[in-house]
């Protein structure tokens, strides 16, 4: 009798310690033990991984192209480690099918996988028996669910509080200022230009910081991102236009010297700018989310969205990063060469 | 002569539609103002309607056209030299080889002339491939042949699916992917330049090989007994028809289903030999072509791909046709 009692507290008290957590796809997840070792699959969810845990120690395995996005960059100067990981288990390009022999031998405690790319690729590693979390990334809200679902598997709640909070704070300012603004600007992103045009229209996540700052999207009449002609981009004649991050060498000289382009109001004026780049590209959600906001905010309104985005940024990486960033980081993430002759770059941002 | 001064006046009005219309308003007098500026600058003019017409809406209503005609007199070629309706340019492997270059080029590289190359490249290399493969003994026979074009097909095809493995799905794998649907959103002068002289050259070429199709189609042993060299002149046909769809693929991506469609269309309109019913299908291709690119970027707002349109088009049509075929 007094062994089933004893059992029976040993199973309670582990079941009410053991960690859970529900995935992106509404998936409870129990872990047995605290989790040390975490594979991840998606290309940007190390860097918000990174800025929760604070360091790189857990993660045992990457996807190549993290690495190609952090290497030569402030993340991969912080945490140089994670350019080492293992890769091997993915392929280099869009692959997101892992090699499940090799992610094993990893022997993860967690593995994070995209939630919106099909079964395919994620029930093999189930199928293995592996602690598997579905993310997706698509909206400020599933954003917030990537702070939770980390935040959680790490134990370390209070630092997403932080960052939610401070989302939260940014976003209502932003409001605020947006408010006062008298005029909309028209204001275009391209997520492609060298070889094809591709905007960014109704429901992506640029045309939703578009709108928070107070600025109207000229592709926002059909949704998601799409490819355009030439002559629809001069039919819309943006004031302001916006270079993708992802691209290489891609700068706001490939938009005022295109030879149709060139004629436009955004050419002309100059308002053309590249996408900053700092832990994570800025373009599409991610940890440092506010930080873009503040810079598209103060590049259309300047007169409306007033922030000390320099100081913010480092106030913000100590936060996020625990580390303090020089001013030659800033002048980096923030493009201050690439955008040096577009209008008013240099001295809202120096 | 009524009919014939129609004929001219629907040549005429087709293009001239296409320049003047689009997203962005312009009207037939600002493209008369534009033609004759460029002789003799007289009239001021709207700098963006300008550079819309002279730099967008004309180069890429010449490359629909040039393109279009290639790919329907290929296809009419090729169904002369295989003496199969059901024949298209894809079957001879071209598309795929071109395809797998133009996929490489932007994998590895920014700039646009190296895709284009390396597309042209491939292509060739595609049709030796099919060559080396079905030639047996100095002879290919049309059934090898066509095997050898779906090896060679199939060979391209998977090493496409390669690049798009190892591709960045950021930057890379949208602008492959796009690529691959056929566009010609980014048309140039320099580009017709580069290609339109030796698809045109093909395309007169292979008008004057006509007579011979018509003697090819009759089948190897009939053309034999009539004196003409079997081998020399299927593979002079192949060769060309080749040059022209590398050509096509490189400035515009792969573009299904014309050179299937186009000379079935031809065959109502034309005389039944090859030299008419070539001439007649570079032709109506040009239209088709001009009048399929007009629906991909005016639809919408959206660049629709040029695939999309020739196969939505191009595949009902071509069931109605093969249904009052089998029906007759």
């Amino acid at each position: 009798m007094r062994i089933l009692l004893i059992t029976i507290f040993v199973l309670w008290f582990s079941s009410a310690n053991a960690l859970e957590v529900v995935d992106q796809k509404d998936r409870t997840i129990q872990f047995d033990n605290p989790v040390n070792r975490v594979v991840s699959i998606p290309i940007p969810a190390p860097s918000m991984f990174m800025s929760i845990e604070g360091s790189a120690d857990k993660l045992v395995g990457v996807h190549q192209l993290t690495k190609t996005a952090m290497k030569g960059r402030f993340l991969g100067r912080l945490f140089p480690e994670v350019l080492q990981l293992p890769s091997d288990f993915v392929g280099g390009g869009f692959n997101f099918m892992p090699n499940v022999e090799r992610v094993l031998s990893l022997k993860p405690d967690l593995v994070f996988q995209w939630g919106n790319y099909g079964d395919e690729i994620f029930d093999p590693l189930t199928n293995a028996g592996l602690n598997v979390a579905a993310i997706k990334i698509r909206n400020e809200q599933d954003t917030r669910e990537w702070i939770r679902i980390m935040s959680t598997v790490l134990g370390k709640e209070d630092k997403a509080l932080k960052m939610v909070n401070w989302r939260e704070q940014t976003m209502q300012i932003i409001k605020t200022n947006s408010a006062k603004v008298q005029k909309k600007k028209s204001v275009l992103y391209f997520r492609l230009f060298k070889n094809n045009l591709q905007v960014a229209g109704k429901g992506t996540y640029n045309d939703f910081y578009i709108n928070l700052v107070g600025g109207e999207n000229p592709a926002a009449r059909n949704k998601g991102f799409y490819n355009v002609t030439p002559e629809q981009v001069v039919v819309w004649n943006p004031d302001i236009v916006l270079m993708n991050g992802f691209e290489p060498k891609l700068s706001p000289k490939n938009y005022i010297e295109h030879p149709v382009f060139s004629v436009t109001d955004a050419a002309v004026n100059k308002t053309v700018y590249s996408m900053p780049l700092g832990g994570y590209r800025w373009d599409p959600p991610n940890q440092e989310s506010p930080l873009t906001w503040m810079w598209l905010g103060m590049l259309i309104y300047p007169e409306s969205h007033k922030y000390p985005l320099r100081d913010e940024i480092k106030r913000s990486y100590k936060m996020l990063y625990e580390t303090d960033a020089s001013d030659q980081d800033l002048n980096e993430i923030l493009k201050m060469k690439i955008n040096a002759s577009s209008k008013g770059y240099a001295k809202s941002f120096k | 002569m009524l009919k014939k001064l129609g004929w001219v006046l629907i040549a005429v009005t087709i293009p001239v539609l296409y320049i003047t219309s689009g997203q962005l308003n312009s009207s037939v007098a600002d493209l008369g103002k534009i033609l004759v500026n460029l002789f003799h600058p007289t009239f001021e003019l709207d700098a963006i309607v300008e550079r819309v017409i002279l730099l967008i809406r004309i180069p890429r209503a010449l490359t629909a056209m040039i393109c279009g005609a290639g790919l329907a007199a290929c296809g009419c070629a090729l169904q002369g030299v295989f003496a199969n309706p059901l024949i298209g340019p894809q079957i001879i492997g071209v598309y795929s080889g071109a395809a797998f270059g133009g996929a490489l080029g932007i994998l590895i590289s920014e700039n646009s002339f190296l895709t284009l190359s390396f597309a042209f490249l491939f292509g060739l290399v595609a049709m030796i491939l099919v060559f080396v493969v079905a030639r047996v003994q100095g002879y290919t026979s049309r059934l090898t042949l066509v095997l050898a074009g779906i090896v060679s097909s199939s060979f391209f095809l998977a090493l496409v699916s390669m690049v798009k493995f190892i591709a960045d799905p950021d930057d890379k794998l949208p602008a492959i992917t796009y690529w691959l649907m056929g566009s010609f959103a980014t048309a140039s002068y320099t580009k017709i330049q580069l290609v339109g002289p030796l698809i045109l050259i093909a395309l007169f070429a292979l008008i004057i090989l006509g007579y011979r199709i018509d003697v090819l189609n009759l089948g190897d042993d009939h053309a034999k007994s009539l004196g003409l060299k079997v081998e020399r002149n299927r593979w002079s046909v192949l060769g060309l028809v080749t040059v022209i769809c590398a050509g096509v693929v490189s400035v515009a991506g792969v573009v299904g289903w014309v050179g299937l469609v186009v000379p079935h269309i031809a065959r109502h309109f034309s005389k039944p030999n090859h030299f008419s019913l070539l001439i007649t299908s570079g032709c109506i291709g040009a239209y088709y072509m001009l009048v399929i690119d007009y629906l991909c970027r005016g639809l919408s707002s959206m660049e629709i791909p040029l695939g999309v349109i020739t196969a939505l088009i191009g595949a009902p049509f071509f069931a109605y046709l093969l249904r009052r075929r089998l029906g007759s």
